[in-house]
């Protein structure tokens, strides 16, 4: 539709998203990217495998002992380039976050986690059994044979206990029921881990010892990541924040346990971000600070405020609505591909569940804006908790659909496939965007996939709801 | 979504790829050893066990007849102390080393040390520099109880080690 009256209730304002001039080749571009980086990392593994076979005496063979050894070299070698890459998966390199979304780096870097992990374990494993079956020793005195033998062993040893509790934190059992912080404050030992387990490398390891230029590559390959996660991850965001700061401008409850904050100030001025993003939040304020919390826009940014609607699903999220006015905020981001631009078709159906609607409601007007047919279902337990309702009703030209009551009470599920084709027949020419909690987004997707809706046309940020708290 | 074992799933891969890389590469050595075999100046094969028993090894065995004709890992010792003048070569321990496996032999010629040679070492420079020293250190001292070479120390000890055992065993 071609509306050029903008409803009131729908933020005020011309239609200035640069957003819009995104075209198709850039999209296209994008996923290029996406393989190109998933295809480096494969490239360097294989590249270490090749490395490994050209370094490799012919006399490996020798006994079984050997053999295994040199098997264990190489799972080594293949875990140094892997690990790198899992580093700089999350160094927030801009081109990697343009391309492939936060969303999806993040997931590669919980896949690759359990890689790296099943692989460190794989390296030791053969390396002591290796030893062991050269030297006739147990595994034990084999491992302390090895470390007389190899320099720096003792601190690998060290780092690989780290990583294992990195990992141990990491796992989603575990993970559910730590307090963020923690994690957090071990996942930052995976830099000592890795600095502790690179010298082994590089003066114990007999394939990297052997080849000064293989040596001076592996250096190079190293201190590339630590300069990524350097730039990237400190020091872009100090620049920033000694640029200006932001500061909550307002606070507003919108429904029960969904709380909203405006930010304004020069560093959301600078903060070019898209409707349906998320932005790192912490906030300058006891209790808050020792951690940075993704939020999602609610809003499309006007350029000189953004507002974050915050569900109350942790401890954190639910002090959101103690904050004052005028707090300082450090804002690190955009993130996210929850974006317009991944529309392809002219209709969208929107499927919201609870505070998932936030990231909804402002995609839903950058679509609106763009003239896409918009349908937005709006999935909550009760009326109580229906925030944001009252900026989609009665929006001409875009149709918002809330369904309410537990699904006991209504005798039904309103998201079931009959209920879904029934409210929107035409489900499977549209473009369907989800966000809630990721059972309702797996069952949603599962739902339109049935519908007859192409995988492709399905989008969600596999972060923006399941990390927002 | 994130399949919970896509990681576990990605590492079969990964270690399958590994595996297949370590037995392509294990078999290529295999083909090479035959020909590797010819290209050290040694009496023994490098694998130790072979049936190619070299002459030179066992010159003195003639003098005794009591020990195995196909000595190759410890060579022939049963000769009686009194034959000085009879060149006999032994060969020392496989000593192993982070960059490689070390394996020499020594040859006396009664009980004097008069050279040393290298049946396997590490294929680097290190080792390459490094053991043409110890070979005529170890003359010199006649014994195994020379200097380390700086910067080729694991070659260097694993080197020593297996002059040691060749006096030991002789």
């Amino acid at each position: 539709m071609t509306s050029t009256s903008v409803p009131s209730n729908l933020g005020p304002g011309p239609v200035p998203t640069a957003s819009a001039v995104r075209t198709a080749s850039r999209r296209r571009a994008d996923a290029l990217t996406g393989v190109l980086l998933r295809g480096i990392v494969a490239a360097a593994a294989a590249a270490a495998i090749v490395f490994w076979w050209t370094t490799t005496p012919d006399d490996a063979t020798a006994s079984a002992g050997t053999a295994v050894t040199s098997v264990a070299e190489l799972a080594g070698l293949v875990l140094g380039v892997l690990v790198c890459a899992q580093v700089l998966l999350v160094a927030r390199v801009p081109w990697f976050e343009r391309a492939v979304g936060l969303d999806r780096l993040v997931t590669w870097h919980r896949t690759l986690g359990a890689t790296v992990l099943l692989l460190l374990a794989t390296h030791v494993v053969l390396m002591v059994g290796g030893q062991s079956l050269t030297t006739s020793e147990n595994p034990w005195s084999a491992l302390w044979s090895l470390n007389r033998a190899v320099p720096d062993l003792l601190w690998a040893l060290v780092g690989g206990v780290l990583f294992l509790a990195v990992a141990a934190t990491s796992a989603r059992v575990v993970r559910r029921h730590l307090p963020y912080e923690a994690w957090y404050a071990t996942h930052l030992g995976t830099y000592l881990a890795i600095y502790l387990t690179f010298w082994h490398q590089v003066r114990g390891g007999a394939h990297l010892f052997a080849s000064p230029t293989a040596r001076t590559l592996w250096y190079a390959m190293y201190l590339a990541t630590a300069a990524c996660v350097l730039v990237w991850r400190v020091g872009l965001p100090l620049v920033r924040q000694a640029r200006g700061v932001a500061r909550v401008e307002r606070v507003v409850v919108e429904a029960d346990g969904v709380t909203s904050v405006w930010l304004g100030g020069r560093a959301v001025e600078r903060l070019r971000a898209q409707a349906g993003q998320f932005v790192l939040v912490r906030f300058l304020v006891r209790g808050h600070l020792g951690t940075a919390h993704p939020y999602s826009l609610s809003t499309v940014p006007d350029g000189a405020r953004v507002r974050l609607t915050v569900g109350a699903l942790g401890d954190h999220s639910g002090r959101v609505g103690a904050l004052a006015p005028g707090t300082r905020v450090v804002v690190e981001g955009p993130y996210g591909r929850f974006t317009a631009d991944r529309a392809r078709h002219h209709g969208v159906l929107l499927v919201a569940g609870g505070a998932g609607i936030g990231p909804v409601r402002a995609v839903a007007e950058e679509l609106w804006r763009r003239g896409h047919d918009v349908v937005v279902l709006h999935r909550a337990r009760s009326e109580r908790v229906l925030a944001l309702a009252g900026e989609l009703r009665d929006v001409p030209g875009l149709r918002y659909v809330p369904l309410v009551g537990r699904r006991a009470e209504l005798g039904h599920d309103p998201l079931a496939a009959g209920s879904v084709k029934a409210l929107v027949p035409d489900v499977a020419r549209r473009d369907v965007f989800l966000c809630g909690p990721a059972s309702l987004c797996r069952d949603v997707e599962r739902t339109v996939r049935s519908l007859g809706v192409p995988r492709s046309a399905v989008h969600y940020d596999e972060l923006s709801f399941e990390e927002q708290r | 979504m994130t399949g919970p074992w896509r990681g576990s799933a990605l590492f079969v891969g990964v270690a399958a790829v590994i595996g297949a890389a370590a037995a392509a590469r294990f078999a290529a050595a295999e083909d090479a050893a035959p020909a590797m075999a010819d290209a050290p100046s040694s009496e023994t094969t490098t694998s130790g066990s072979s049936d190619s028993s070299s002459p030179s090894a066992s010159s003195s065995a003639d003098d005794t007849d009591s020990s195995t004709p196909s000595s190759t890992s410890t060579a022939s010792s049963d000769d009686s102390a009194g034959s000085d003048d009879t060149e006999e070569t032994v060969v020392g321990s496989t000593s192993s080393t982070p960059y490689g496996s070390v394996q020499v032999s020594v040859t006396f010629k009664g009980t004097t040390i008069t050279k040393v040679d290298v049946l396997q070492a590490p294929n680097d420079q290190q080792s390459d520099g490094a053991t043409p020293t110890l070979a005529s250190e170890v003359v010199e001292a006649q014994s195994a109880k020379v200097d380390t070479v700086s910067g080729a120390t694991y070659t260097s000890e694993a080197y020593l080690e297996s002059v040691q055992y060749a006096i030991d065993h002789r």
